[in-house]
């Protein structure tokens, strides 16, 4: 556990300054951005609204340069010889890329809000201030959007360990790529296994599953009548599944960033 | 000192094969021991395989086939309690971005011997400022900074791949005061050189690698009981007494040779390790066996 936090705080003195100075460049950008309608008249403007697209996007920036050092001869001896194991490098780098980073975007975006508010209120405005603060559910929104940015993160924490030049470019070319296979993957199981069971294509017969429909001028119609005679109950919850997808693709890949830096030569 | 040769194997490399990408290997079937206590000088031209050795020893590269041991664990392994027992100086390195003061407070934190007065005492003697940015340094401080901290860790093995670069000449003088100061029974100093003029009077045991191959490998001791300098009226004089390497000096020859040969003006004075080591890449098994050191 001391070995975890010197990791940690060598980590911190790494990326401190960095990441204060991004997420208040991000914020300090978002309310200018805001205050330009300003310009005709003064009104109360919420920047939190923007917080979960610039923290995921920000944050995927931050997370494809955390493993920086093994891109230079240098500091990969450095970091792969710092005297703590794998799990504790990794996860001093994790927790800096998605606490420390949520943290301090968390904190710019509120500190944008105060001043934002205390201008207003210099410019002579007089509506209530809270609008300012998300009408008071900043935390709220802030605590929010880690669901969706962690599942992001863990697709370019493993990107950033696994290619060793522009990481975020790659990951983001390999999502596509991984993402096409499956759409034409799917293209195609739909075009000539699962054809005979749709509509509006005789060439293959007709076979019909009630409340299961394609072709003719409806598209694809999946009323979910399939679904719920082809799989258990318990993944009936669509909100279920979206979690447990999402907590499968942060665990695996965390996992996969795990193995590939324990592989790493320098 | 320990007798370095009867003392503790720290570090061992058994069969070794090892090569880059589309490249001829570096090593077939490499054996070294590294023993606890004394400075390795570890010598050998440009391109010998002295940085893919420390890289491979420290656990920074896995070799291909044979075993790299590290303290008793496989070297790849990278154990966190092995990796506190090391510190190694690439040649090539880079400095994080943080101040003198707080790159000296994490080393600290991870290895538990860690000696900050040894590293104040080290700053000072080679004039390092106060507390800037290491990034801010200029190229021979920051390795003055790295020297120091390595040195100062409490490691058991300090690995310094060509330490000597970007010093100047004081500098240099103070780095050897240095390593022989932190050097010690319980601490192996491994210096990677092909600057032998550098590290003359500091390094014992002294390994030649040439050709993938560790072609000497003796103490001092070992060395001067095994071979001699002399001079000669000629090279070809030199030759017939049996010499391992020779050099001419204005007019006249000074040649390494066996201490039981015959012929020629015994020189006083350190051994020159360059002729050593011309001696070691030409004639090694004739050498080693002069010394009787172990390959």
């Amino acid at each position: 556990m001391n070995r975890f936090i010197w990791a940690l705080r060598h980590e911190i003195a790494l990326h401190l300054r960095n990441l204060m100075v991004i997420a208040m460049a991000v914020a300090g950008s978002m309310m200018l951005f805001r205050m330009l309608p300003w310009i005709q008249s003064v009104q109360v403007f919420n920047v939190w609204s923007t917080f979960p697209a610039v923290t995921i996007i920000t944050g995927v920036i931050i997370t494809a340069g955390i493993f920086q050092e093994l891109r230079s001869p240098g500091h990969r001896i450095e970091l792969l010889l710092r005297p703590a194991s794998v799990l504790e490098k990794v996860g001093a780098k994790l927790l800096v890329s998605t606490v420390l980073f949520w943290l301090l975007m968390t904190l710019a975006h509120l500190a944008v809000s105060v001043v934002a508010a205390l201008l207003y209120r210099l410019a002579g405005g007089d509506a209530p201030l809270v609008g300012f603060f998300n009408e008071g559910y900043w935390l709220v929104m802030a605590l929010e959007t880690m669901p969706d940015f962690l599942p992001v993160q863990a697709l370019f924490f493993f990107g950033a360990v696994y290619f060793r030049k522009n990481p975020a470019g790659r990951t983001m070319l390999s999502l596509v790529g991984w993402l096409s296979t499956y759409v034409v993957a799917g293209v195609v199981a739909l075009r000539f296994i699962f054809a005979p069971y749709f509509p509006g294509d005789g060439r293959f017969g007709h076979r019909h599953i009630p409340g299961f429909e394609m072709g003719g001028d409806h598209g694809l119609q999946l009323d979910g009548q399939v679904w719920r005679e082809i799989v258990p109950g318990i993944f009936q919850n669509p909100e279920l599944l979206y979690n447990l997808l999402r907590i499968s693709v942060v665990l695996v890949f965390w996992a996969l960033a795990f193995l590939r830096f324990r592989e790493t030569e320098g | 000192m320990t007798d370095t040769m009867t003392a503790k194997v720290i570090a061992g490399l058994e069969g070794v094969r090892f090569g880059y990408p589309r490249r001829k290997p570096l090593f077939e079937s490499l054996d070294y021991r590294i023993r606890s206590g004394g400075v390795v000088g570890l010598l050998g031209k440009n391109g010998a395989g002295k940085t893919t050795l420390l890289k491979l020893i420290s656990g920074v590269l896995f070799a291909q086939a044979g075993q790299v041991t590290l303290f008793g664990d496989p070297a790849e392994q990278r154990r966190a309690a092995t990796l506190a027992r090391i510190s190694y100086i690439p040649e090539q390195f880079e400095v994080p971005q943080i101040r003198l003061r707080e790159y000296i407070t994490v080393q600290a934190g991870y290895f538990p011997r860690f000696d900050r007065q040894m590293m104040e005492r080290f700053l000072q003697r080679f004039e390092v400022p106060g507390n800037e940015y290491l990034s801010e340094l200029s190229f021979g401080q920051q390795k003055k900074v790295l020297i120091a901290a390595a040195l100062a860790t409490g490691a058991e093995l300090v690995i310094l791949d060509e330490p000597t670069n970007g010093l100047d000449i004081p500098s240099k003088q103070i780095f050897r005061r240095m390593v022989a100061e932190a050097a010690g029974d319980n601490r192996t100093v491994i210096i990677s050189t092909h600057q032998v003029k550098d590290v003359e009077n500091l390094i014992d045991p002294i390994v030649v690698l040439d050709e993938g191959r560790i072609v000497l490998d003796a103490t001092m001791e070992q060395i001067t009981s095994g071979v001699a300098m002399r001079r000669f009226a000629t090279e070809a004089e030199a030759e017939q007494a049996g010499a391992l390497a020779v050099e001419s000096y204005l007019g006249t020859a000074v040649a390494l040779v066996p201490a039981t040969a015959e012929g020629g003006e015994p020189l006083s004075g350190a051994l020159d390790l360059e002729l050593l080591f011309h001696g070691a890449v030409t004639r090694g098994a004739q050498l080693q066996a002069a010394c009787g050191g172990v390959a």
